[in-house]
């Protein structure tokens, strides 16, 4: 299997297209993963995949591209960014749709399967989860459902990749056909499957495809609100296709009928002890005993982040110190001298790297371990349904979460992950709560700068506090948009035990990026501080802030150096300060206690934790929400951790 | 019976009167009769409409959602769109 991921709406290089099309958290982004032999982002929740995600395969000396789509309830569904779905999947351009079904609840996923069906596209469904629906006593006659479907059926287990090959292969199969005929180069196939709908419905579908064609046939003369004639145009649909997604209010129920028939007709049922994963499903929403396991469930997950993440610290920074630091500083005085650039060079090569080491990789790793055991296990769209009052005083959703609890890893794609939420009101609420909450980066100065220095106490008590501003600010923000939450549903994710493979595949994924992204800027800039510092800029702007960083705030001037730097990513605001202390104090500051008190340490860890998004969420807002809300937020966050930072540091008398 | 059976035949024995997914008993199996509410066709998305068969699994916390058991998944119904939900318990048994 080959493969090339990119991230793209439209491919236009001859290949055929296969898009992935399934309820959410039906596991279309694991299914594509297998297929495609690597990595994509995924989670036990709906709603992870905000984008198109592609990847081109190699199966059976039969070449494609797969395009993983949103998961959507219907063609029609407007839950991501508030686009029908059949748009978005228009976008695509694809030549034929592998669906993505759940083999143990296939009365709630046929439907959509069936208005797919409808648009006139190729379809090869797979019953995907085949082996969870048989640990509940279902097993599905796919030689059944693929005669009633008219349309080849796969039983899949995406997760442990089987079937995943042959479904893969059957869909590029079709798509080819599809292109072929496209091109002249084949016939098209004949009648399409009988209908569903009886006499009064295809009536009406007859009368709605002849004003499409109708409409289509005087061009570009007719307005074209509905857009359903640029799907004809493109051909991503034909006549009666698009017919069905106009009348589509009309014909859902006959299709739900249709798939609780015909769901009832495959499935075979035998007796079984209900799983033990439902067990515990049952009682993780219920304040009790939910709420006591999910105090468990937070405090645990801190507790080996400290432990396991302080551990590596302490192991990884000795190994540093008495194996590579002496010989890379005496290769580095041999080959620059102590010139201003060699000392730079310094700041970058040995206090940039050290600075990764001790802090980006243990506590950043362990923490995309951590959260990729509670998102693979399924448990955090049930936490959110314990806190749903708690989102709906900051005016969002319990839908809300899975972005919010995505942003503990990485304020990026869960400002992508928004899309789900339904108006631009929830979607300016959550990125502002997004940048607010401590992603890992920003996890690991707090933990890295209060566990070691102040006490593992305190650095749970930075997480509460920051957690209880990030709570005020939300009910201020709810009540300063206009508007009014409007109430939705929420699909829960199944609990599932978490699989090593999977976990340290999205663990070991997400790490790279972050170290591929953060050590040429942790690098870069070490060295521009080093020069800064050598070449006595540094002062002028550690004086410009002064009034700020230490008559508001109570803090020595570097620190706001560091603070400010940390715009850059999160993590440098405590590897930067490190790196000023040691310059500023000489060896002892790598001791950040001896020079910052317990009180100071904690004003440090509130204000880095909310103040100014780094440049990569800036951008991402700004894609994402436009310049303006981009800019609201950022000021908005930078006036919370001021005014935050320096009322703490009044009350813990650090100023 | 199914919950497949219950929407094709749509006719359904149920034991008890109507009343409101609200008040529907934990664990307790009931024939959705009725969606009277504004975000009827959400719920029909999720697949909760007339002649599906649901249970209460869960009440969150402070009047939070309820959790109810919808064929194998469990979805998190706002208490207000529940209240426009009228169901009516099965004739037979409490729980499949």
């Amino acid at each position: 299997v080959n493969h090339h991921g990119a991230r793209s709406s439209t491919v236009d290089d001859g290949l055929p297209v296969v898009a992935l099309v399934g309820r959410p958290n039906v596991g279309k982004s694991t299914f594509l993963g297998r297929a495609a032999g690597s990595f994509v982002e995924t989670a036990n929740a709906p709603g992870t995949t905000a984008t198109l995600e592609r990847r081109q395969v190699d199966v059976e000396g039969r070449r494609a591209w797969l395009i993983d789509l949103p998961g959507t309830r219907s063609l029609t569904d407007q839950a991501v960014a508030s686009e029908p779905f059949w748009r978005l999947l228009g976008e695509a351009r694809p030549d034929a749709l592998l669906m993505i079904t759940d083999a143990g609840d296939l009365s709630r996923h046929l439907p959509l399967v069936l208005a797919c069906r409808d648009l006139g596209l190729p379809i090869v469904v797979a019953a995907n989860l085949a082996d969870e629906a048989a640990a509940r006593g279902i097993e599905v006659d796919a030689g059944r459902l693929s005669q009633l479907l008219a349309a080849p059926v796969h039983l899949t287990n995406g997760r442990r990749g089987d079937g995943v090959r042959a479904a893969v292969a059957d869909a590029i199969r079709l798509a080819e056909q599809r292109v072929a005929v496209r091109r002249g180069r084949r016939s098209p196939r004949g009648t399409g499957p009988a209908s569903l709908y009886g006499p009064a419905l295809e009536l009406r579908l007859d009368g709605e495809t002849r004003r499409l064609q109708a409409l289509r046939s005087v061009g570009a003369a007719v307005a074209d609100p509905s857009g359903l004639r640029r799907l004809l145009d493109a051909g991503l649909a034909s006549p009666r296709g698009a017919a069905s997604l106009a009348l589509a209010g009309d014909l859902d129920p006959r299709r739900w009928q249709v798939a609780a028939a015909w769901a009832a007709q495959v499935e075979r049922l035998r007796d079984v002890r209900q799983p033990l994963a439902d067990r515990v499903a049952s009682l993780v929403t219920a304040p009790w005993p939910g709420l006591p396991i999910f105090a468990g469930v937070t405090g645990l997950t801190f507790a080996l982040l400290v432990a396991i993440g302080g551990w590596l610290a302490t192991t990884l920074a000795d190994a540093w110190a008495t194996i590579v630091s002496p010989p890379l500083g005496g290769l580095i005085a041999a080959i620059a001298g102590d010139s201003p650039i060699g000392t730079a060079l310094v700041w970058s090569l040995d206090g940039g790297l050290l600075s990764m080491i001790a802090v980006g990789i243990p506590y950043v790793a362990t923490f995309y371990v951590l959260l990729a055991v509670l998102e693979d296990s399924g448990y955090l769209t049930s936490a959110a349904v314990l806190l749903d009052r708690v989102f709906n005083a900051v005016g969002l959703p319990g839908r809300a979460a899975v972005p919010l609890l995505a942003a503990a890893g990485c304020n990026v794609p869960a400002i992508y992950g928004t899309r789900i939420l339904r108006t631009r009101r929830e979607r300016l609420l959550g990125s502002f709560l997004v940048t607010l909450t401590p992603c890992s980066a920003r996890t690991a100065v707090v933990v890295a700068a209060l566990a070691p220095f102040a006490g593992v106490g305190v650095a749970l008590a930075a997480f509460v506090t920051a957690a209880a501003i990030t709570l005020a600010a939300g009910i201020g923000a709810n009540a300063l948009i206009p508007g009014r939450q409007p109430n939705h549903v929420l699909e829960l994710a199944p609990l599932r035990r978490p699989l090593a493979q999977h976990v340290l595949a999205k663990a070991w994924a997400r790490f790279r990026g972050f170290v591929v992204t953060a050590t040429p800027i942790m690098l870069v800039g070490s060295f521009v501080l080093g020069l800064v510092w050598e070449s006595g800029a540094w002062d002028p702007l550690a004086a410009a802030i002064a009034p700020v960083t230490t008559g508001w705030l109570g803090l020595p001037p570097i620190v706001g150096v560091a603070i400010v730097f940390a715009f850059l990513r999160k993590e440098l605001a405590l590897q930067l300060l490190i790196a000023l202390a040691v310059i500023e104090y000489g060896i002892a500051g790598a001791d950040l206690g001896a020079i910052l008190s317990p009180a100071q340490l904690f004003v440090f860890a509130i204000v880095t934790t909310i103040s100014v998004p780094c440049a990569a969420t800036l951008a991402t807002l700004a894609q994402e929400l436009g310049a303006r809300a981009a800019a609201g937020i950022t000021a908005a966050s930078l006036a919370l951790a001021l005014a935050a930072g320096g009322v703490i540091a009044r009350l813990l008398g650090a100023a | 019976m199914r919950e497949t059976e219950a929407a094709e035949t749509g006719s359904v024995m149920t034991a008890g009167g109507e009343r409101s997914l609200t008040d529907l008993d934990p664990h307790v199996w009931a024939v959705v009769l009725g969606v009277r509410t504004a975000d009827a066709a959400e719920l029909a998305t999720e697949g909760l409409r007339p002649g599906s068969l649901v249970s209460v699994v869960a009440r969150a916390p402070l009047g939070g959602p309820l959790v109810v058991r919808l064929g194998r998944v469990r979805v998190a119904v706002p208490r207000a769109v529940a209240t426009g939900v009228i169901v009516g318990i099965r004739a037979h048994g409490t729980d499949r």
